[in-house]
């Protein structure tokens, strides 16, 4: 069939009605980020403490933190902002003097798409969901970083060996239980 | 001894009580860093008895996390240790025939002096080792001093910050286990002589006079608990700690050299020695952040001959967070 001016007009506008509708619409914006908990080694004191909190309080897209004196983790909760870099809350941790234990990302996924094979982007960052079952998906979830600097190295090296992954660098791997 | 019943009250409380320890020392450094971009002010006090007078020192130290590993100290102190020049008793002379010979001795003790800035120290450590698990952590740190000093110092031994110029270099270990908590300290003071010139007694020209102290091994061992609160809620909760810090030193003997000529000594704080001190000492922190330490220190083995036991030490200090965003 042969399109006239008119009908590759209206195509054309289809087209572009479709991008826009499909295609500028972020897939993360369904997903919400509730928290991010993180456990922090090393920690021995309510001053040491103290630290880490003021550290992470510093960063931008940071909205709030509870410290756990105890128990020597955190819980983050952030402001809605375009992007939100997580290496910047472990540099925080490493710059009050202590070392990462854990980051946990509580996310509600919502009517969200998430590839089969567990990619999904959120807030600038590009992430993959090892192990990720698509019939299965909760709304709430909690997801454990495993790249290296979010766990202590051994760790790290320890899930990406059982996993079988060989890093990208612009990618984070989460998983759902450890 | 008073001082014992102390140090075994202390060590049972470590041992009984089971609780986090601390590394806050009241006395020496731990491995740990100052943390990045935060601004610790500290105002150091010092006193102990020399024959019926008190020998005082005052200082004030800011410290600043560089980076995460390195922390940089610097301290200015006042005293009342020393005069601007050597006592004038430290050399003194005999008469052979038309000979006049000149040798040191101990200068008289308890000496009033007016209180005078005595110099400043700047102090870095790097943290190059830190295996940190949940509540403990294994950290190493290499750490370099320096001192300027602007008061004649009179003794063998060689204290950098307060009393002589120089350098020093060392490490520091600190472990953490629970209830255990311990800090070694090991380094080397190369002190910088002292120069002045004296009054000829034959009425002579002016003697250009110079002392170089001896070079020193310190060891300093630390022990740190964490008396209350038993269990962390917040940030408000006091927190009383109990230390007991061992300092030790080992120096050379210094050499006084007048007009070119080695003088001969007869002076017992001009001596090589070595000495351990003990200090127990208690700490309030409030707000998880307003640091009060006091600790007062008693000779062990030994004794120095800069300081007098027992040394009354105390020290504030708070750290100011950079709150803004970025």
């Amino acid at each position: 069939m042969k399109l006239t001016i008119g009908m590759k007009s209206n195509l054309r506008l289809g087209i572009f009605l479709l991008v826009m509708i499909f295609g500028l619409v972020p897939e993360e914006s369904f997903a919400r980020l509730k928290w991010i908990d993180v456990g922090i080694n090393g920690l021995t004191c309510s001053l040491c403490t103290r630290s880490v909190d003021k550290s992470i309080s510093r960063i931008e897209f940071v909205d709030s933190v509870t410290m756990s004196l105890e128990n020597t983790d955190g819980r983050i909760y952030v402001k809605d902002v375009e992007a939100i870099n997580l290496k910047r809350i472990t540099k925080a941790i490493t710059d009050a003097g202590f070392s990462v234990r854990f980051v946990r990302l509580q996310f509600d996924f919502r009517d969200t798409q998430i590839d089969k094979d567990g990619f999904f982007s959120f807030k600038g960052q590009r992430y993959q969901w090892l192990q990720f079952k698509s019939n299965a998906l909760p709304n709430s979830v909690t997801l454990t970083l495993i790249d290296e600097g979010f766990l202590p190295k051994k760790e790290s090296n320890q899930w990406k060996k059982k996993l079988g992954i060989s890093p990208d660098q612009n990618i984070l791997y989460l998983i759902h239980e450890i | 001894m008073k001082y014992k019943s102390v140090l075994i009250y202390i060590f049972l409380l470590t041992v009984v009580k089971p609780c986090v320890s601390q590394e806050l020392f009241p006395l020496n450094e731990p491995a740990s860093s100052v943390p990045k971009n935060v601004l610790g002010l500290r105002v150091l006090n010092q006193n102990y008895k020399e024959v019926n007078l008190t020998r005082s020192m005052y200082a004030i130290r800011a410290m600043y996390g560089v980076t995460s590993k390195l922390s940089v100290l610097l301290t200015g102190s006042i005293s009342n240790h020393h005069d601007r020049k050597l006592p004038p008793d430290l050399i003194n002379h005999t008469h052979t025939g038309n000979q006049t010979n000149y040798y040191t001795q101990s200068p008289k003790r308890g000496v009033n002096y007016p209180y005078l800035f005595s110099g400043v120290h700047l102090y870095a450590k790097y943290r190059f080792v830190s295996i940190d698990k949940k509540n403990s952590h294994f950290r190493i740190a290499g750490y370099g001093e320096w001192s300027k000093l602007a008061v004649a110092h009179d003794e063998a031994e060689p204290n950098l910050m307060d009393d002589t110029g120089g350098y020093g270099y060392g490490v520091i270990a600190t472990f953490l286990k629970n209830r255990f908590a311990v800090s070694f300290t090991s380094g080397l003071i190369k002190p910088d002589s002292y120069s002045e010139t004296q009054t000829d007694i034959t009425g002579g020209p002016d003697l250009p006079t110079t002392i170089y102290f001896g070079d020193a091994v310190r060891y300093d061992l630390s022990f740190g608990y964490r008396l209350a609160p038993e269990h962390y809620t917040d940030y408000d909760q006091p927190n009383w700690n109990v230390y007991l810090e061992f300092r030790g030193k080992k120096y050379d003997a210094a050499r006084v050299i007048q007009n070119g000529v080695e003088l001969a000594s007869n002076s017992i704080p001009l001596a090589a020695s070595s000495y351990i001190e003990v200090h127990p000492g208690i700490q309030r922190i409030a707000k998880s952040n307003f640091r009060i330490d006091f600790s007062v220190g008693f000779a062990l083995i030994g004794n120095s001959y800069v300081r007098f036991t027992p040394i009354w030490e105390l020290g504030v200090q708070r750290y100011f967070y950079r709150v803004k965003k970025s």
